[in-house]
């Protein structure tokens, strides 16, 4: 009777089981969005043979899913879009650290945990934007000048809700203190030009319609907006101008959006052979270029809107640093009232 | 005996009165028992416990000797075969006539099921109608036609609730009539619930009153209202005059003078006597109370005479006389109760109103 | 013992009583895992947020909730009042089409309503065309705030409110107007004196259904930059990585809506069981002139701004957009949501029809308060359903694998019927709901009639009230169908590797900025909302005026 059960319930989990264990597969977790990758894991199914499956969901639902998924869990890799998720993973020991010649190669040491438990495999700025008619580029300097009287009530930022803002305020906490960190969260909500809303498009909208002079965005949504399908979004980018701040010392806060292995994967060396493939020359290019993002392979050539922005000095902080920081950052801000 | 009733009680939440107190009573085969009662007596609550649609706190009910309901513990009603016809009808709209009739059927085989269904209507002369639907049918037809259902099962008994209120009234005696006929014509024992006692003197062998949940007094029309045990059956039964005694082991005394004492049970001192309208008598000047006719009304069968007696403050008593007496207001008359018919009620004070 | 007593306790045991209670287990069960965290969790950032967000959250709750009960009082009331007491031009198209903008979500309305209103939108950028020169805001209203996020959410949640009191005039629209006439009263006086108070019970109704979505919406708040209660449960968990102290405010939240319904319980007192009357011989009164045409304009009004407006704009999008979008697997999307949806909505009206039933079968006060804990998921945020449904199934997977020992794999974790079973919990009262007023509508005399006849309780169920209840059947089905077919939070965390959804797909645009890309999947959402809006005007029309 047993036996006949246990022949009645493997047939069931054959039928209901979505990774089917015969194939070569790797089981990924993403906060990717992006059409680009689905085209890349296409490209990489068709070289390798490995299929890729996909769950698609915000990091932080992810890495609850996979702690209580325990060894359980079908996935191979956690893909996110900062740095802090995959950190805060590493530190609940759902990531295990990997050995490999080629992504150690591919990514710079300081945008991949030391001990391999993850590598970034793109780079986005966080940067000043400036309305290009009210403001002059000498007068923007630093994140940290952001916070004088000066700009008070002309800054346009979006909620502290965003995990790129949190990641910002986690690399002062990190570069400055504690303290000067909160200060620097203290004028900056006394700066605002409006409460924070929106994402950070509306953060550049409100550049052009005058309700502020200066926002703080990444990178790649100014890229968006440039090469919109809406005119009226196109001529929102084409009135402001960007800076890259810090260039005078440590450089420009960039966080990741980066991947790492899963503490129980059950296709270790499939997942590894994707993050290889992704922080590939071939991959970096499309990866990054198709979003307006960075890539991490210092060998890969910028894409055109990249090098039209130029050259710049990036923090050489590791970005765990931002995970590790990201608590503090949200009780500043909550503190600061910058909701 | 088919039905047996014993000491059925029960309280519903937040309410004053038990809708049922120890009621027990018992119906013979074939009987017609009306409950009578005003609303909120019990006797819908009665008949629902009957049906087995609602459970009892305490006491049993048996029918042809089997036991349906023992306190909480019950026989659902689809395993009693108690039929029930409702005051709204509660035929199945979608359903048309016969199949309504072929619903209850489902004990028998398929293909005897039309057959017996047609039977029915054909009792309650409703087969012409068998393909439509209810709302295309008149209140009396669709009264037909849930008599037809609820009695095409062959119920062990059959129960009516409320079941002719909402027809108007020479409809509902036309249709009391028949429906007595064919209860006696097929041998099936009812209890029937109204409030209207019209129509219980039109159905009922028997007639059972309720008030607050207690089953006040239950014998054939005649004996109730003859010999009503209390001022509430007698005037809830009829129309009649209460009247104020003094009682002493052997006689009353009351506005009429001292009577002998009348039948009827009470130990108490001060107690009411029940006279019916027709049972005071007109008597010469010197024998009975002496009163004034203030108001004269003519009744069909008879005039209603309202008189006030000169030794009581009370309110007029009515007093019933053949048509062809000549009565008129300001005239002075002399009356004295039929010593037979008065009646002694039990202990209660009198509601005037 | 076919025929034998059955003891109160052998009844409460019934096959109906016993499906009920085992259902409503499970479909708790997700919730007792809840509590287990809320125990024995430590929520380490509890005194941060009580100190620093409670205050100003619970702030803007209330001052978003009461704005928005205000508002669609304002919109819902007199349109309902039009529509049921008066006749005029277009009145019978705008009866149902007032009911339309309940097919938009309220996260789509906020998006849509920022694209219109910002700088790069037509609005601004005709301005800007007509008279250059002028190159900075034009308009004197920031949509993004709190009164522009009343006046969105509100402009979606209307319905709920016109829709109840609408019933309710109609049913008593006869004896209104009955009063006015013999009165020589104005039929607006009457509207003050008499049908106001009347419909008092109704309005609670519609606003508290209103209320629910307010409390529950996530996205419009957070993109309008508004800290309520909602958005304090997500930077507990993501922000502040506390995940019991967001289950703790869900909780909170939960407690809020058991007090919204309880309000709604308080103020229907003891007019709650109907305001007498019908439709039957109710004649409206014609207004004709500038007044019918008044009418049309002002019940004309919010179907433009609140549907018709933001439509345009989603078509504008989609047709700039649908080529990038529709790719060979949007079909498969298609297929994948309207699977989920039916098949959620079937496991979940069968279910609420075995409650319902047996609530109705039994009438008893214990079951009613058991078959009401079964409707608690409506009030707790997906994401949050989602963690309880997950832990359950590993649990299952777990036991599984012990019990058959080579077996490893996740035969529940992210399967389609974890995903399903989610959304039972999480919309049963939808269903539930439903059922119960249509049985309620029924009464117990049919089923009396159908027991006395030898019937038992299925077959009085599956022969009588099922058949004449058709309409609520559908009414459940299609309300599940498109709850499903708009859901994210459980839809996003649950699926099964590879699977997305129209909802899905339109979030992926959304969160990613491009709105004008997620215009196409979320039209497509919004179409089919329509469906189910149009039976319900039926329905609802049929039950004021018994046939």
């Amino acid at each position: 009777m047993v036996k006949y059960l246990k022949v009645c319930l493997a047939v069931l989990a054959g039928f209901f089981m979505t990774a089917s264990a015969q194939e070569k597969v790797v089981n990924v977790y993403s906060h990717r969005h992006y059409e680009t990758d689905k085209r890349l894991f296409a490209q990489f199914e068709k070289e390798s043979g490995i299929k890729v499956n996909i769950v698609k969901a915000n990091a932080d639902e992810l890495i609850n899913r996979l702690q209580i998924e325990g060894s359980n869990s079908p996935a191979d890799i956690l893909l996110t879009v900062d740095a802090g998720r995959l950190w805060r993973a590493q530190e609940r020991g759902l990531l295990q650290p990997v050995e490999s010649e080629i992504l150690r190669e591919n990514v710079p040491a300081n945008l991949r945990d030391p001990a391999g438990h993850w590598f970034g495999l793109t780079t986005r700025a966080r940067v000043i934007v400036y309305a290009a008619d009210r403001v002059k580029p000498e007068e923007l300097s630093t994140y940290e000048a952001l916070a004088e009287r000066r700009w008070r009530k002309r800054i346009a930022v979006r909620s502290s809700e965003n995990i790129y803002n949190q990641s910002l305020l986690a690399s002062l906490i990190a570069n400055d203190g504690v303290d000067a960190a909160a200060k620097w969260a203290e004028g900056m909500v006394e700066n605002l030009a409006r409460k924070p809303k929106g994402n950070d498009r509306d953060q550049i909208k409100a550049l052009a319609s005058g309700q502020a002079d200066l926002a703080i965005v990444n990178t790649y949504y100014l890229g968006l907006l440039l090469h919109s399908e809406d005119a009226g979004e196109r001529e929102v980018a084409s009135k402001v101008a960007i800076c890259f701040p810090n260039q005078g010392d440590r450089g420009a806060h960039i966080n990741i959006s980066g991947a790492g292995v899963t503490r129980h994967a059950p296709n270790k060396d499939a997942a590894i052979k994707l993050l290889e493939f992704l922080s590939g020359a071939e991959a970096q290019a499309a990866f990054a270029g198709s979003n307006y993002e960075y890539p991490v392979n210092p060998r890969v050539p910028w894409s055109e809107q990249l090098q039209a922005w130029g050259e710049f000095k990036a923090d050489a902080l590791n970005v765990g640093e931002l995970g590790r920081h990201n608590d503090e950052a949200v009780r500043i801000f909550d503190r600061a009232g910058w909701r | 005996m088919i039905l047996l009733i014993d000491h059925l009680s029960k309280r519903f939440r937040q309410q004053e009165h038990p809708a049922l107190d120890a009621v027990s009573f018992c119906v013979e085969a074939g009987d017609i028992v009306c409950l009578a009662g005003e609303s909120g007596s019990g006797k819908t609550t009665l008949l629902r416990c009957i049906a087995g649609l609602e459970a009892p706190d305490s006491g049993r009910i048996s029918v042809a000797g089997e036991l349906l309901t023992e306190g909480p513990a019950v026989v659902p009603p689809e395993q009693r075969g108690i039929g029930l016809v409702f005051q709204d009808y509660a035929l199945f709209p979608h359903l048309t006539v016969l199949r309504n009739v072929i619903f209850g059927l489902h004990h028998l085989p398929r293909r005897e099921r039309r057959g017996r269904a047609r039977e029915m209507l054909d009792l309650v002369r409703m087969s012409d109608y068998e393909g439509r639907y209810p709302h295309e049918l008149s209140g009396g037809q669709c009264q037909r036609v849930a008599l037809a259902r609820a009695m095409a099962p062959q119920p062990r008994l059959l129960l009516f609730d409320e079941a002719f209120s909402s027809l108007d009234r020479q409809l509902r005696r036309a249709m009391l009539d028949s429906v007595r006929q064919l209860l006696k014509q097929t041998g099936t024992t009812a209890i029937c619930v109204t409030h209207d006692i019209a129509d219980a003197l039109a159905l009922a062998d028997r007639l059972a009153i309720l008030r607050q949940g207690k089953l006040l007094q239950i014998g054939t029309p005649h004996s109730i209202y003859d010999r009503p045990v209390d001022q509430y059956v007698a005037t809830f039964f009829g129309d009649t005059n209460l009247v104020p005694a003094e009682v002493s082991p052997s006689c009353v005394t009351t506005d009429f003078g001292t009577l002998a004492r009348p039948e009827g049970v009470n130990g108490a001192r001060h107690a009411w006597l029940s006279i019916r309208p027709h049972d005071l008598q007109i008597k010469a000047a010197g024998e009975g109370a002496c009163g004034t006719v203030i108001d004269v009304r003519f009744q069909g069968h008879c005039q209603e005479l309202h008189v006030k007696l000169r030794c009581s403050q009370r309110r007029p008593y009515r007093v019933h006389v053949p048509l062809d007496e000549s009565w008129n207001v300001g005239d002075c008359i002399h009356l004295l109760p039929e010593a037979d018919k008065v009646r002694l009620l039990a202990s209660q004070t009198v509601d005037e109103g | 013992m076919a025929n034998g007593l059955q003891t109160s306790w052998r009844r409460a045991w019934s096959p109906w009583t016993v499906s009920t209670a085992a259902l409503t287990a499970m479909v708790m069960a997700p919730f007792v895992v809840l509590a287990g965290y809320l125990v024995f969790g430590v929520a380490a950032e509890w005194g941060h947020i009580a100190r620093h967000l409670l205050p100003r959250y619970i702030g803007n709750t209330a001052m978003l909730t009461a704005g928005v009960a205000l508002v669609t009082l304002l919109i819902g009331v007199p349109t309902a009042w039009l529509v049921a007491v008066y006749d005029f031009p277009a009145r019978r198209t705008l009866a149902w089409a007032l009911l339309l903008p309940l097919a938009i979500p309220t996260y789509l309305a906020a998006f849509t309503w920022a694209g219109i209103l910002d700088w790069a939108g037509p609005v601004q950028s005709t301005l800007r065309r007509t008279f250059p020169g002028h190159d900075g805001t034009w308009l004197p209203f920031e949509i993004m705030s709190m009164p522009g996020a009343i006046l969105v959410l509100a402009s979606v949640l209307y319905p709920y409110v016109y829709l109840v009191t609408r019933v309710s005039f109609q049913r008593q629209s006869h004896l209104v107007l009955e009063a006015a006439r013999t009165l020589g009263r104005p039929p607006l006086q009457c509207f003050l004196r008499v049908a106001l108070p009347l419909a008092r019970p109704a309005m609670a109704g519609g606003v508290a259904l209103a209320l629910m979505e307010t409390l529950n919406d996530y996205g419009a708040v957070k993109y309008y930059g508004i800290d309520t209660f909602t958005t304090a449960i997500f930077r507990a968990w993501f922000g502040l990585n506390d995940m019991t102290s967001a289950i703790r405010l869900s909780a909170c939240l939960l407690g809020a809506v058991a007090l919204v319904m309880a309000l709604e319980y308080g103020l229907r007192g003891r007019a709650r069981f109907g305001n007498g009357g019908s439709d039957q011989g109710a004649q409206r009164l014609r207004l004709t002139g500038w007044r019918g045409w008044g009418a049309s304009l002002v019940c004309a009004l919010p179907v433009l701004v609140a549907f018709v407006v933001p439509v345009l704009m989603l078509s504008a999008w989609a047709a700039s957009t649908w080529r990038q979008v529709l790719e060979r697997d949007f079909l498969l999307l298609v297929r994948n949501s309207f699977l989920l949806a039916a098949g959620a909505a079937l496991v979940a009206v069968v279910i609420a029809i075995v409650i319902a039933f047996t609530v109705h079968l039994y009438r008893r006060r214990s079951l009613r308060l058991i078959a009401g804990a079964a409707s608690v998921g409506y009030a707790v945020p997906g994401a949050v359903i989602a963690i309880g449904v997950l832990v359950l199934c590993i649990a299952g997977d777990r036991l599984l694998g012990r019990w058959s020992a080579g077996h490893t794999g996740l035969l529940f974790t992210g399967s389609v019927a974890a995903l399903l079973g989610a959304y039972v919990v999480r919309f049963l009262a939808v269903g539930k709901q439903t059922m119960s007023a249509g049985f309620e509508g029924l009464g117990n005399r049919l089923q009396a009639a159908s027991r006395t006849l030898g019937a038992g309780p299925s077959r009085t169920l599956f022969q009588i009230e099922l058949p004449l209840l058709r309409g609520s059947v559908a009414a459940a089905a299609l309300l599940l169908f498109v709850e499903v077919l708009k859901e994210l939070p459980l839809t996003l965390i649950l699926r099964p590797f590879n699977f997305d959804t129209l909802a899905t797909r339109a979030y992926q645009y959304a969160s990613e900025e491009m709105l004008a890309q997620s215009a196409a999947p979320a039209l497509l959402i919004l179409l089919t909302g329509l469906l189910p809006i149009i039976l319900i005007n039926r329905l609802s029309q049929r039950q004021a005026s018994p046939s």
